[in-house]
């Protein structure tokens, strides 16, 4: 592959959780491929078992682990096991997220609502929680938190998704001023929903690259903010550059 | 004051969680005063026990349960119990929550961290989720669940609590949605920055060894002090306006002490162009 002269994460470490199925393999599939030294965690031992054989046959690598995204301790050892083997951390993407019951607030079972919320709110917690004291110290990294749209606008009967990335993407914007003091970034990033066949290839294909430009260090300046696989990032980067600006432009707010 | 000709307050059933104190307790006084039957639940006795024998020195009528809102059995046990025994519940203030751990994410206590969730959010969806299905068997019923700015914006070093208050927005208007067919209102309010209970406590952080905390402490005192201050009568006015059923085309919302709702109205019914107004979301 061309990208792979000059992809900007070319021999960083980037660790990408929920890399086993639906976007996020994709994601980790085009990091690997790209020369970059992608580490997957995945939900099982069938999930590390598959992404692992498709990545190898497409001719890449990645080391590969199976935790439990909602235990914080063993998010935590394993965070010190890859920074011990694989090296510093330089990126995560926070993937692994589920979508959750479908039905009215009322009437989901109460503990499948409550799980979507430890698994795409906790985990990513957790996650950052694990790695950010690291990044601190040497002043250099980036996160990325994937959510969804459902969490920027009204979503009913998918309450638990929609209030868990809401959640996520506050969480984000909190966190990016937190540790903007120390040089790093992070972005809450909405990949997209692919279109049906044909395009979903080449879809998922841009939306991966726009995810590669939010960690290349080109759009530092947007850190905090809900971006899209849609957006022009140049563009958003003018605006938010702008002194006229809202300084709540693309962050989850109420309009006055 | 003029009470609204159509409010539902008088002599219907209003549950308060958290109203043992602080501002759960300045809206249960009131509400009590406006005629509505009083139910706080909290986790504490001895202050349910101060609150509620100061509504009856009022005239007012209470009933006080002691309960945890993380504790989804006894939740759901004291709401059977009130509708058996006080009356059909017509609205649920979901108030009880804590300000969480402050300082940068990473090094706050993680149990304290999403004790903070599990409490803000985890509450008041269990007591929602305990209290709506009779609400929609009847086919009324209004929920205010109680934000703050932090939510709408952001509050870096008190994140669990910011993160907390946005997700419970992003809950009411979604659960606005869900139940409005069935009569249903659901407001997400903050009530601005009053000089009594999470303000206070945060505000007496002045001493505190812990830069983040004192920063905050500081901040407080300073909102405190300034014309953003708002003012508890003016806060439980709005409540009691939101409870009045007068506002139902604000429903799922947003809403803050001072905003004024006749004007919200006129513009939320203005559907093209508001359709997310007041609702969180991000500028295109």
């Amino acid at each position: 592959m061309a990208e792979q002269m000059d992809h900007p994460l070319r021999d960083s470490v980037v660790l990408i959780t929920g890399g086993g199925r639906g976007s996020g393999r994709v994601h980790a599939e085009q990091l690997a491929f790209s020369g970059v030294r992608t580490v997957l965690v995945v939900g099982s031992a069938d999930e590390l078992e598959e992404v692992v054989g498709l990545i190898g046959a497409g001719g890449g690598s990645a080391p590969c682990f199976v935790v439990d995204v909602t235990d914080a301790a063993a998010i935590r050892d394993l965070i010190s096991r890859v920074e011990r083997e694989k090296g510093p951390i330089d990126a995560l993407i926070n993937h692994a997220g589920a979508r959750g019951p479908i039905a009215n607030a009322w009437e989901c079972d109460w503990n499948e609502w409550w799980r979507v919320i430890e698994r795409n709110l906790g985990a990513a917690t957790a996650f950052c929680r694990a790695v950010i004291p690291e990044m601190v110290k040497r002043r250099r990294g980036r996160v990325v938190n994937i959510v969804s749209d459902a969490g920027v606008y009204s979503s009913p009967t998918v309450s638990a998704y929609s209030v868990s990335n809401a959640a996520l993407i506050k969480f984000s914007e909190n966190l990016a001023l937190e540790c903007q003091g120390f040089r790093l970034s992070v972005f809450a990033y909405h990949p997209g929903r692919p279109p049906l066949e044909p395009g979903c290839e080449a879809f998922q294909q841009a939306s991966a690259g726009q995810l590669a430009s939010l960690l290349s260090g080109a759009y530092d300046s947007l850190t905090g903010r809900y971006i899209t696989a849609y957006d022009d990032l140049d563009l958003l980067v003018a605006r938010v550059g702008r002194p006229v600006a809202a300084k709540d432009y693309r962050r989850l707010r109420a309009s006055a | 004051m003029a009470m609204h000709m159509d409010s539902t307050l008088p002599g219907s059933v209003a549950l308060i969680t958290g109203g043992g104190r602080g501002v759960g307790r300045l809206f249960a006084l009131r509400i009590a005063s406006e005629g509505a039957t009083v139910v706080l639940v909290a986790r504490s006795r001895r202050e349910l026990i101060s609150v509620a024998r100061e509504i009856r020195a009022n005239g007012g009528k209470v009933f006080t349960f002691v309960a945890d809102v993380t504790n989804r059995r006894v939740v759901r046990a004291v709401v059977r119990k009130v509708e058996r025994t006080v009356g059909p519940i017509d609205a649920l203030i979901n108030n009880a929550g804590i300000v969480g751990p402050i300082g940068n994410t990473w090094e706050c206590g993680w149990r304290n961290w999403w004790a903070t969730i599990e409490i803000n959010l985890g509450g008041t969806a269990v007591v929602s989720e305990a209290v709506i299905p009779k609400m929609v068997e009847r086919g009324r019923g209004r929920i205010v669940n109680m934000v703050s700015n932090a939510g709408a914006y952001r509050w870096p070093t008190v994140s669990a609590y910011s993160v907390s208050k946005a997700a419970v927005i992003r809950f009411s208007e979604n659960l606005a949605i869900e139940c409005g067919r069935f009569g249903l209102q659901v407001f997400a309010y903050h009530p601005g920055l009053l000089p009594i209970g999470m303000t206070t406590a945060a505000a007496a952080l002045e001493e505190s060894s812990l830069t983040a905390e004192a920063r905050i402490g500081a901040w407080c005192r300073d909102q405190m002090a300034s014309e953003n201050a708002a003012s508890p009568e003016r806060a439980s006015a709005q409540l009691v306006k939101l409870l009045s059923g007068s506002y139902g085309d604000l429903t799922g919302r947003y809403i803050t002490e001072s905003d004024d709702l006749d004007a919200l109205v006129i513009r939320a019914r203005n559907v093209d162009a508001y359709n997310d107004y007041l609702m969180l979301r991000p500028q295109r």
